[in-house]
């Protein structure tokens, strides 16, 4: 068994001896000129857009979702701070009952 | 100066039919490094397409202290490596299909009696790391000299050795634990 597994191992690590060097399509040099052609020029594919466009749109609803929230607490503060204020009033007007 | 290095030199000035000559040479040498390393043939097409299109326009940086076949080995294995990299990054929109695709591998010009040992060998050259996957793959499947192998990883002989060995280590471990489920399959 010893000698089948090592023989085995031998062949695996070996098994790309003599083998053929493998062939692209034909269509690939012309491939290749094409790109060279436009080397040149950038080129920016529909699915590039179609993240910017996405990336953009998110950007934009992110930020007009936190001036909304500022603006939101803001005027909640805005009006607790008159609340307190009033209440303040009165308490301050009890204490000073015997005055 | 060798014809190669006329070639290198007409590239630089933009003759397209030098460049033309250029890819007869050395079309075969970049498209089956290429596969070894993508494991995939569209891959290697565009791995491929990369390479010569990096020639192009790098032939005139090119110093003519190396051979040319060293050189675009170089180009090979850096811009195969960056282009597994960068899929690798994207892996994750195809689910899990690119690990399928390297599981199926069989290189189109292996030996008919080989076939599955080398979709073995494939499978778990894929886990080595770089420097040993690519003194393996150039040694046992390219089957350049040793020499030219140290040549292109710019590193000397012994260091060479000394990967091959590590790799090897490797291989035979991961093939030595597959072994029992093999004589099951039997």
């Amino acid at each position: 068994m010893y000698d089948d597994k090592e023989k085995w191992i031998a062949a695996t690590l070996n098994s790309m001896k003599d083998s053929k060097k493998a062939k692209p399509k034909s269509l690939l040099y012309s491939k290749i000129e094409h790109r060279l052609n436009d080397l040149g020029t950038t080129v920016i594919s529909i699915r590039q857009w179609r993240f910017t466009l996405a990336a953009a749109i998110l950007l934009l609803t992110l930020n007009i979702w936190t001036i909304q929230y500022f603006i939101q607490k803001n005027t909640k503060n805005t009006n607790n701070l008159f609340i307190e204020e009033t209440s303040n009033h009165y308490l301050i007007s009890n204490f000073k009952i015997y005055e | 100066m060798s014809n190669h290095h006329i070639l290198i030199q007409s590239i630089a000035n933009g003759d397209r039919k030098a460049f033309r000559q250029l890819y007869e040479l050395f079309v075969a040498q970049v498209y089956n490094t290429s596969l070894s390393y993508a494991q995939s043939e569209q891959d290697a097409e565009e791995i491929t397409q990369d390479v010569f299109t990096s020639i192009f326009r790098n032939a005139a940086h090119f110093k003519g202290n190396a051979k040319v076949s060293t050189w675009i080995y170089r180009i090979t294995i850096n811009t195969s490596l960056n282009y597994i990299k960068r899929k690798k990054r994207f892996a994750f929109l195809k689910f899990g299909q690119i690990d399928k695709q390297k599981i199926d591998f069989e290189h189109p010009g292996v030996l008919l009696e080989n076939k599955e040992n080398a979709k073995l060998l494939f499978q778990f050259i894929e886990t080595l790391p770089h420097s040993q996957k690519t003194a393996f793959i150039l040694s046992f499947v390219e089957e350049l000299p040793r020499q030219e192998v140290a040549d292109i990883m710019e590193i000397s002989l012994k260091a060479v050795e000394s990967l091959l060995q590590r790799a090897k280590k490797n291989l035979r471990n991961k093939l030595d634990k597959l072994y029992p489920n093999r004589r099951k399959r039997k």
